[in-house]
């Protein structure tokens, strides 16, 4: 036994050493600051991080877990290929990653990571998008296998809730104020809605171009008056819905330029009304004001941090923070969004910070 | 326990579909109307070719490059400008710092490749699923940053965006300037159009052109050498004329997937444990070969799945420790099929035992696969069949043995498992290498002991006495052969030797005064072959020495004849010793009885 021990403290004395390291230098070089629009206009986005996996958002692995995989060789944990993100605003991130077939869960009040999968019965093959209810319960689709998982807190998987309803479930959002469930059937056109226990309570949406009506719908987002927002991706538009599927507004067209979309995806509104939507094929976030007149858009294709490489999944938190699933760069980007109210602080180009 | 019916249906049926994802079946239009990707509103099925809607059928993929224009004031259309930065409408504020090693990752998707997979995400359009069961924690399906380097594909797809021919360091592949003209490469970059046509789906999968009798379309770029007719795998081989079929049209989608692949390794499809494996005891058996095909024996000549449940073999090792250009030897002593086999090249002609091949020549089943030579020098491919199984079994691999705790096996006086030191022995061996080294006796060559066809000038293939995959018998060996369990069988040598009519009797030499037949005696009270003989040969390197210790392969088993047995064979026929100085089977020279 002590033989073990004194084999093992070499290895502990390492693993302790490691854990005392700090995290990752900041990408971002210093003076360079990340604002759209650029000084010397007032500054409305600004970046604030990224990240690969839970090392970067500082949520190191415990003792124990590096013990463990001293043994068992290091579980791969970053993320692949991400798409639906959902954020509480108080520290925790959930993460649909279609290229991992889970969702990762970053918690940084609690220090804590975790992967979430589907059992081995009821296998995670392409989530997308991801919501929750505020409680610690999350909802995540499965456009593969035409499955809505929820995970409760304390569970070991994700498992299936809603079965057989929905052939290719994309976009959800939970809306707080009734408990209704939104999810968007892609291939038919249409969103359902669902009470907390699964069961289907209506839903709308036919194949069309007109009012109402769309062409594969994906992502989805509720303003803060519970109207729902669409990305009517091959109409190339944004629709506003009344929480009953009641046609209020549209905005966009097909196009390469500022204003047009060309590949929308995610979709999100910040604390002020603003619709957000990325553009994958655009590598930028657009942002239109409530009645879809262009404000400004962020964002340009490349990996430094900024840029995007066909992004996808957006989410906007309750503080204004806006997640990018900046998907083939294989990371999240965070901004900040800045209302009329507020600034910045690192804002004058007379000052310019030693660094991040 | 296999369930036969079920393996056997489930292999046929994988191969008859051939790619797995959901295939939109070709017709015979090519217009993108009447395919998937007519994602227009009206595209219910009912062709309305003179709508006006049908006009927009191109707009999904070919973006207009107008800019927004605000009508809101009819007579003064404005070009939109986003409100919140008008001078600057689209442009990040990243003030470029110079860093001449900053660039994208390799493979980042790029031109077409990212129209593609702007809806191929699993939103508009399915994309790479994962795989299914992840029975293996260790072995995790990831299909992250597409990886340009072929030789160390990570991805569970395809490959995209990478240069064709830019950096390849092998000549497998078609040069691109002889290359089918419908394979469009962007600038020599390989993107999905490779393969894809997006307007046009009259093959199916909207491919560019039939794949479904042989892959021409995966054997335009690549040219694996050998797959050539002699390939089992190409031709279908001639064991089952309708399995052999499936085969020859599956071509190299027999194990090969293009997208959504269960493991990233070689784009194996299968090569994951899935649900239903195939066990031996309690381990399930890990091998693309045999999960796929190779488990019964009415469709595939070797049933190797049955071979793995004999209880000695050559066990298979866990997914990913083979590498496939390991160095010899590997950093950790393994089999897989690929260590022997090279399925691209593996066919049938020339064995087994009994064929028209003169041994050590090489057979078909192992054509193109490296080996290493009695020098311990590796050879690409290996020429003889020896040199296979010198990868493991020569040099200071073949030192590194572990043996069943329950076989019992002999302890030799000199011992050595480097095989080609022992059929390399100046002494004594059997001719697997190397001739025999002395076998004339006054001018004439001396093969009595062998079966009168088998008495010339000829080598002998290690398989003549072992089965590689899987046997009953200890050491892998083809019969019986007792290694001193009490069986006194000798099937095994009497396949070659003429056991009852020469080694047993006067004519072998091994008398009691010319007249009693010595080897029978030994035999009849319960002394088997291999307590004096070492089959394989009496390693010089390791001190088989002159004269006479060790002729005629004697090579006593410590177990049995002693523990400093020795054997003095330079005097005449009568006297020789198989004395010891302390304790063995015969303390004098001479006859003895006890």
């Amino acid at each position: 036994m002590i033989h073990l021990l004194r084999r093992l403290l070499p290895v502990v004395a390492l693993l302790t050493l490691c854990g005392c390291a700090s995290g990752r230098p900041s990408p971002v070089p210093p003076g360079v600051i990340l604002l759209w629009p650029p000084p010397p206009q007032q500054a409305r986005i600004e970046w604030l991080k990224e990240f690969h996996g839970p090392d970067e958002l500082e949520i190191g692995k415990g003792f124990w877990k590096r013990l463990a995989e001293v043994i068992t060789g290091e579980e791969f944990n970053g993320i692949v290929r991400p798409y639906g993100v959902h954020a509480d605003g108080e520290g925790r991130i959930y993460l649909a990653d279609t290229g991992a077939g889970c969702v990762h869960f970053y918690d940084k009040k609690d220090g804590v990571y975790r992967r979430l999968t589907g059992s081995a019965k009821a296998p995670l093959l392409s989530p997308i998008g991801i919501t929750g209810d505020g409680k610690g319960t999350i909802y995540v689709t499965d456009s593969a296998s035409g499955t809505v998982f929820r995970h409760t807190p304390g569970g070991e998987f994700l498992e299936p809730f809603i079965v057989g309803v929905i052939t290719r479930p994309t976009g959800i959002v939970y809306a707080p104020r009734t408990g209704e469930i939104y999810v968007t059937d892609t291939a038919n056109h249409k969103i359902v809605v669902f009470d907390r226990e699964g069961v289907r309570k209506f839903e709308f949406g036919l194949l069309g171009d007109g009012p109402g009506e769309f062409n594969h719908p994906t992502d989805l987002a509720l303003d803060h008056s519970g109207r729902l927002i669409v990305t009517d991706a091959l109409n190339f538009r944004v629709q506003t819905l009344s929480a009953t599927g009641e046609f209020i507004t549209v905005f966009g067209s097909s196009g390469d330029s500022s204003g047009a979309f060309n590949k929308p995806k995610g979709v999100a509104v910040d604390s002020d009304g603003n619709i957000y939507v990325v553009d994958s094929l655009q590598d930028a976030v657009q942002i239109f004001d409530p009645s879809g007149r262009l404000l400004m858009a962020f964002g340009s294709r490349g990996s430094r941090p900024g840029e995007f490489w066909m992004p996808s999944g957006l989410f906007i938190d309750g503080k204004d923070t806006i997640y990018v699933a900046d998907s083939y760069n294989n990371r999240i980007q965070m901004f900040q969004y800045h209302g009329r109210q507020r600034q910045p602080a690192a804002l004058s180009v007379a000052s310019m910070p030693s660094g991040r | 326990m296999i369930a036969k019916t079920s393996h056997r249906f489930f292999a046929i049926a994988f191969m008859a579909v051939g790619l797995l994802i959901p295939s939109y079946g070709g017709g015979a239009s090519t217009s993108i109307l009447d395919s998937p990707h007519n994602l227009s509103v009206s595209s219910t099925g009912k062709v309305e070719y003179s709508s006006v809607r049908e006009t927009r059928v191109c707009i999904f993929c070919h973006t207009p490059h107008h800019a927004t224009v605000d009508r809101s004031v009819p007579e003064y259309p404005e070009v939109v400008a986003p409100l919140w930065s008008r001078d600057l409408p689209n442009v990040s504020t990243y003030t470029p710092y110079d860093s001449p090693s900053i660039k994208n990752k390799p493979g980042l998707p790029t031109g077409s490749s990212r129209l593609c997979l702007s809806c191929h995400d699993g939103t508009i359009a399915l994309g790479v699923l994962n795989g299914g069961f992840l029975l293996d924690a260790a072995l995790h399906s990831m299909n992250h940053a597409y990886d340009s380097y072929l030789g160390s594909d990570l991805s569970t797809t395809h490959p995209i965006s990478m240069s064709y021919f830019d950096g390849l360091s092998t000549p497998e592949y078609v040069d691109p300037v002889t290359l089918d003209k419908r394979i469009k490469l962007v600038e020599n970059v390989v993107e999905c159009t490779a393969c894809h046509n997006a307007h046009n789906n009259q093959y199916g999968n909207f491919l560019v052109l039939d794949n479904s009798l042989g892959s021409p379309l995966c054997t335009a770029c690549h040219n694996k050498a050998g797959w050539d007719g002699s390939a089992a795998h190409k031709s279908g081989g001639t064991f089952n004329a309708s399995v052999g079929g499936i085969v020859s049209a599956n071509g190299c989608g027999n194990c090969h997937k293009s997208h959504h692949n269960e493991t990233a390794i070689d784009l194996l499809k299968l090569s994951k444990i899935n649900a239903n494996p195939i066990n031996i005891g309690s381990n399930p058996v890990n091998s693309n070969c045999i999960l796929t095909c190779h488990n019964d024996s009415s469709n595939y000549r070797v049933n190797i799945a049955a071979a793995m449940t004999l209880t000695y073999r050559h066990d298979l090792a866990p997914p990913s420790t083979h590498a496939v250009n390991e160095t010899f030897p590997p950093p950790s002593k393994h089999v897989e099929c690929v260590d022997c086999h090279n399925p691209h090249q593996s066919g049938y002609a020339n064995v087994p035992l009994g064929s028209t091949l003169l041994a050590p020549a090489i057979s078909d089943a192992l054509r193109g696969v490296r080996g290493v030579d009695s020098n311990l020098q590796v050879v690409n491919p290996a020429i003889y069949e020896y040199q296979v199984c010198y990868r493991c079994h020569a040099g200071t691999n073949g030192s590194d043995v572990t043996f069943l705790s329950s076989l019992s096996r002999p302890s030799r006086v000199i011992t050595d498992y480097r095989e080609q030191n022992r059929f390399n022995s100046t002494i004594s061996r059997h001719p697997v290498s190397e001739l025999l080294p002395r076998r004339y006796a006054g001018g004439t060559a001396v093969y009595n002991s062998l079966k009168t066809s088998y008495q010339n000038d000829q080598k002998i293939f290690c398989s003549d006495c072992h089965e590689p995959h899987g046997s009953a018998y200890p050491m892998l060996f083809k019969n019986s052969y007792d290694v001193g369990d009490g069986t006194l069988n000798y099937d095994l040598c009497s396949r070659c030797h003429n056991v009852s009519t020469f080694v047993m009797t006067t004519a072998s030499g091994f008398t009691a005064g010319g007249t009693t037949a010595l080897h029978a005696s030994h035999y009849n009270k319960g002394v088997a072959c291999s307590v004096c003989h070492d089959p394989h040969g009496i390693s010089t390197a390791a001190g088989a020495a002159t004269p006479g210790a060790n002729d005629h392969l004697i090579n006593f088993d410590k177990n049995r004849a002693g523990l400093s047995a020795l054997y003095n064979g330079s005097g005449g026929p009568g006297l020789r010793s198989c004395g010891t100085l302390a304790v063995g089977c015969h303390s004098v020279a001479g006859p003895h009885s006890y």
